[in-house]
């Protein structure tokens, strides 16, 4: 039975074999984002000189390490394997300590050269041999924000807790994904974990994913997927996830469909992502169109409670953004407007400024660009404490004399007041647009809320969970 | 690899997977017009070649056959082309003629996905719309009639421009029983069901198509 792949997630002591003291070298930024995580393990930079490398002292090799060694971080040249499995075999005669490597450098299986597949056997053969796991070659690594580990060389991620899990068949985009979170107003997105499998010459996507969906810190997973000659596994797998978690997944390859000659009609239809679209379906899997959407999708679900449907109030402050909003509403498919009682419509009359159009349509009202943040605050209070109301999409454009910032806080407090009470619904703030809008988003994402630079955005984040809550009925009835 | 034209594969099912039209195979005129007789004016008649999937190909299909003498000049039509293509006549599979929306039902055991089910728009154009979903094999009767609402297809089901509404658990009952064939049977590796045809009143399948491991 092989070591479970959770155990690398958190291991005591870590040595970083290529680690080098010249900034442009991945061996460098591996140790730099150890550090920025904060691992609080031992943290061993090995290079033949024995240099030091961001003020840790270096050593020759792992076999000389005097601390626990359970992860091992491979980032030299795939030609020093036979040197680094000489190494490592003494490391394990000796000590045995070394649960994990992820094998960062490339050069392996994937340039499709016999050199590069012996390489890769050779680092394989040998963890088999020793019962470690193997993680790549050709990987960008992990990241845990609870261990503190981030063993990738992806630049500036913000290592902030949260319950979003990725496992990605590409490094850089899911790399993409984290470098982008650092650009979002608060500067950070909370995550959990994040895995790369590379050339999955022992650890595969599957095993990542099940791996993560096993994970209780993971309140919802994001996958980047390529495919699998096991197509099957691998929708089981992800179908398992989503029985107890909500699973979105980026499916590339839409357009390989051709490739499949047949005379039959079935045979003709039958394109690799025509299945993947119905397996996802079956399972109550969320399919996402964009890197974008994934992430929108995953802040959601990481930040807001789940809808009890679709029926979403749309509270505008301008009329144009919010007519849109009601057309991107519609063609997602799944949304409608709630009918709020009398006493909700003369609730928000009361707070809105005197010329606001209520309920005309119904699930819908614009309080002008004469709305102040009290209008704005307590129009939403009265909205969402109405039982017809299961999410609220709350639009506003800055005007010179609203206090957006002020604004910001009251919807903070109003929001917390509310969940006292029980009253606890997804609400997405739609501020547009700009740098002139960024500090008030930023206290809003500070508080715990994401904010949408565009109404489509928070439609389709709003949809995708709305999918969830009727995937999730039809698992329980 | 074997493939089983209808009449083939009708033996070969035996009763399982989706209802069939009724049919008789005539292997004379004498036949076919007995078989007519029985089955009920009007009736489609169909060239049964061993080995043939798609009979369009070839005029290998009637579909209106309303009385003797029709079935008699259909029968010389199909005797004929089926000579020029030098495709070897087993006989002329007599059958009721179906009336309704028509539907693809396909189920097939891909290489990486094992058994899976498909339903969506069938008849001729079946190709050109693409307008299909899947789903792994078996299904329940509930997933496939899933699958059956996220077709363009779906709107048929529901009486579409005065046309009356149509039974879909007819037609998912036929899916899920489709995809208990090829997750069942490892001999199957395709069970090609195209059209299904759904009226008010019942549905069945109006041509199949078995692809066997051996």
């Amino acid at each position: 039975m092989a070591r479970a792949l959770e155990e690398i997630f958190r291991p005591a002591g870590c040595a970083i074999v290529g680690a080098s003291a010249n900034p442009s070298k991945a061996g460098h930024q591996i140790v730099a984002n150890m550090l920025a995580a904060g691992y609080e393990g031992g943290l061993y930079p090995v290079n033949p000189g024995g240099e030091a490398v961001l003020g840790l002292a270096g050593i020759s090799s792992v076999s000389a390490i005097a601390g626990l060694v359970e992860l091992v971080v491979l980032a030299s040249p795939a030609a020093t394997t036979a040197a680094v499995v000489e190494d490592l075999g003494h490391r394990m005669d000796a000590r045995a300590d070394i649960k994990g490597i992820i094998c960062s450098a490339a050069g392996y299986a994937e340039l499709g050269t016999p050199e590069g597949r012996a390489f890769q056997e050779q680092l394989a053969g040998f963890c088999r041999q020793r019962g470690i796991r193997l993680i790549g070659p050709n990987c960008v690594g992990i990241i845990d924000t609870e261990s503190r580990v981030d063993t990738t060389f992806i630049a500036g991620i913000v290592h902030a807790r949260g319950g979003i899990s990725l496992a990605s068949q590409s490094g850089a985009l899911g790399a993409w994904l984290l470098m982008d979170w650092s650009a979002t107003p608060a500067g950070r997105v909370g995550f959990h974990r994040f895995i790369t499998v590379g050339n999955m010459a022992d650890v595969d996507i599957i095993e990542g994913i099940a791996t993560l969906g096993d994970d209780s810190r993971t309140k919802v997973l994001g996958l980047y997927v390529e495919g699998s000659p096991e197509a099957r596994r691998l929708v089981e797998a992800v179908g398992a996830v989503a029985r107890t978690k909500p699973v979105l997944v980026l499916k590339v390859g839409r357009s390989d469909d051709g490739a499949r000659a047949a005379k039959s009609h079935t045979g003709s239809l039958a394109g690799t992502d025509a299945l993947y679209e119905g397996a996802f379906r079956q399972f109550g899997v969320l399919r996402v169109a964009s890197p974008r959407e994934l992430s929108d999708g995953l802040r959601a679900f990481d930040a807001l409670p789940l809808p009890r449907g679709g029926a979403t109030f749309i509270l505008t402050q301008a009329g144009g953004p919010g007519i849109f909003c009601v057309d991107e509403m519609s063609a997602a498919g799944n949304l409608g407007f709630p009918v709020v009682t009398e006493a909700t419509k003369e609730a928000i009359r009361r707070s809105a400024p005197a010329i606001a159009s209520v309920c005309e349509p119904e699930g819908h009202a614009d309080i002008t660009a004469a709305a102040g943040a009290d209008h704005h605050v307590d129009s939403l209070e009265a909205i969402l404490r109405d039982d017809a109301v299961d999410a609220v999409i709350f639009i506003t454009v800055a005007t010179l004399f609203l206090d957006l910032s002020g604004m910001a806080k009251k919807l903070l407090d109003m929001l917390a007041a509310l969940r006292v009470e029980g009253i606890d619904k997804p609400v997405f703030p739609v501020i547009l647009s700009g740098a002139w809008v960024l500090p008030c988003r930023r206290i809003l994402e500070e508080g715990g809320l994401p904010t949408w630079d565009s109404p489509e955005r928070a439609v389709r984040a709003l949809s995708l969970m709305v999918e969830r809550t009727h995937s999730t009925e039809r698992v329980r009835t | 690899m074997r493939v089983l034209d209808e009449y083939a594969a009708r033996e070969y099912l035996s009763g399982r997977g989706p209802r069939v039209a009724r049919a008789i195979l005539a292997v004379s005129a004498e036949e076919a017009i007995a078989a007519a007789e029985e089955i009920g004016w009007p009736v489609v008649v169909k060239a049964s070649v061993e080995g043939v999937g798609h009979k369009s190909d070839f005029h290998g299909v009637e579909l209106d056959i309303r009385n003797p003498d029709e079935l008699l000049a259909a029968w010389r039509r199909i005797e004929s082309a089926a000579k020029a293509f030098a495709f070897p006549l087993r006989g002329l599979l007599v059958a009721e003629r179906l009336k309704g929306a028509e539907f693809i039902i396909g189920a097939i055991r891909d290489d990486s996905f094992g058994p899976v089910v498909m339903v969506g728009s069938g008849g001729i154009m079946a190709e050109l719309l693409r307008d299909t979903a899947f789903r792994l094999a078996p299904v329940t009767r509930d997933e496939a009639e899933r699958a059956i609402l996220q077709t363009r297809a779906s709107r048929l089901l529901a009486g579409f421009r005065g046309s009356p509404p149509l039974p879909i658990g007819l037609l998912a009952e036929a899916v899920a029983s489709a995809s208990r064939i090829v997750a069942e049977d490892p001999n199957v590796i395709e069970l090609d069901v195209n059209p299904f045809i759904l009226g008010p009143d019942g549905g069945a399948a109006a041509d199949l198509l078995l692809r066997l491991a051996e």
